[in-house]
């Protein structure tokens, strides 16, 4: 039988190792898949945004290759595409605004994400 | 020599290196390299008196558009040395955003080889081609300059960028 004090010991350890757990999953990287049900057509329409395009690809061409990118892209994804995407809308329309750190930690993010799922090679993105 | 070399030499820099220099038509089109603010920071590195003159002029027209030149190490870098490139001048974006396109470091390379002789007038029209190129211009052909006053131009060398360049300018930034 254990004493209380042993007992006491082991709840508090216990405990810690709850929290250790807890905390390493809250504080874990976030995860993206390598494979999603429509990476195919995200990565044919990623390949406008290679190196080699970017001198020829048009401004109205990057907007659809990125609407098209945030349709297919995954779940996860979502929200920073839309913010890429409102990037490129006309001032025109309709759009929202990050601040410029945003928008620059958002585009590495999906860009690294980019060159990692789809081996499409990125101006100034290094992965 | 005419400026049609630049346009060449441009060309197949673009197919042989991932940080091709900045060509873009007056067309808004993403191959313009527009800079990425309307804040440019600009630093020279031993110029030599052509370059000088050129990078003081091109500095000082592109001051004319929205944007706005300042010393420093951040955004614009201008070299000048003997390249054995056939281009006179070469503006380059080494640090481009792969969504939109816009540049936030380019390089400015006057050659001194083929400028060797020219006037501080001629120096001048590079530098304010170049320096229209960072601001995300392209060439002018004669068919869209009729009035020869464009130092965008590709065959000729006027100093100065012309309202048509500025408006095309400030629609970038």
């Amino acid at each position: 039988m254990l004493s209380t004090s042993t007992s006491r010991r082991l709840a508090v350890g216990a405990a810690a190792v709850v929290l250790v757990a807890v905390g390493g999953w809250l504080l874990r990287p976030e995860s993206l898949p390598t494979e999603w049900p429509d990476k195919a057509s995200f990565c044919v329409q990623a390949k406008a945004f290679e190196v080699a395009n970017q001198d020829h690809v048009t401004g109205e061409e990057r907007l659809a290759a990125a609407r098209a990118m945030e349709q297919s892209s995954p779940e996860a994804l979502r929200d920073e595409l839309r913010v890429l995407v409102d990037d490129l809308v006309p001032e025109s329309e309709p759009h929202s605004h990050v601040s410029a750190d945003e928008f620059q930690e958002i585009t590495v993010k999906v860009g690294e994400f980019v060159e990692r799922a789809c081996g499409v090679n990125l101006p100034s993105i290094r992965t | 020599m005419r400026r049609t070399v630049i346009a060449v030499a441009t060309a197949i820099l673009t197919i042989a290196v991932a940080a091709s220099p900045a060509a873009a038509s007056h067309g808004n089109k993403a191959n313009a390299g527009p800079p990425d603010n309307a804040q440019q920071d600009v630093q020279t590195n031993s110029l030599t008196t052509g370059g000088t003159a050129a990078y003081s002029h091109g500095r000082a027209q592109l001051d004319r558009t929205d944007i706005t030149m300042s010393t420093g190490g951040s955004d614009l870098h201008v070299y000048d040395a003997s390249y054995s490139s056939s281009w006179y001048g070469q503006t380059s974006c080494t640090d481009r955003n792969w969504l939109n396109g816009k540049c936030d470091h380019m390089d400015i390379k006057f050659n001194t080889r083929l400028m060797s002789g020219a006037s501080t007038s001629k120096w001048q029209s590079l530098g304010c081609h170049e320096f229209g190129h960072s601001g995300g211009l392209g060439h002018r052909y004669r068919s869209t300059d009729s009035n020869d006053n464009s130092c965008m131009r590709d065959d000729i060398w006027p100093k100065y960028l012309d309202t048509h360049d500025i408006d095309a300018v400030n629609q970038y930034v």
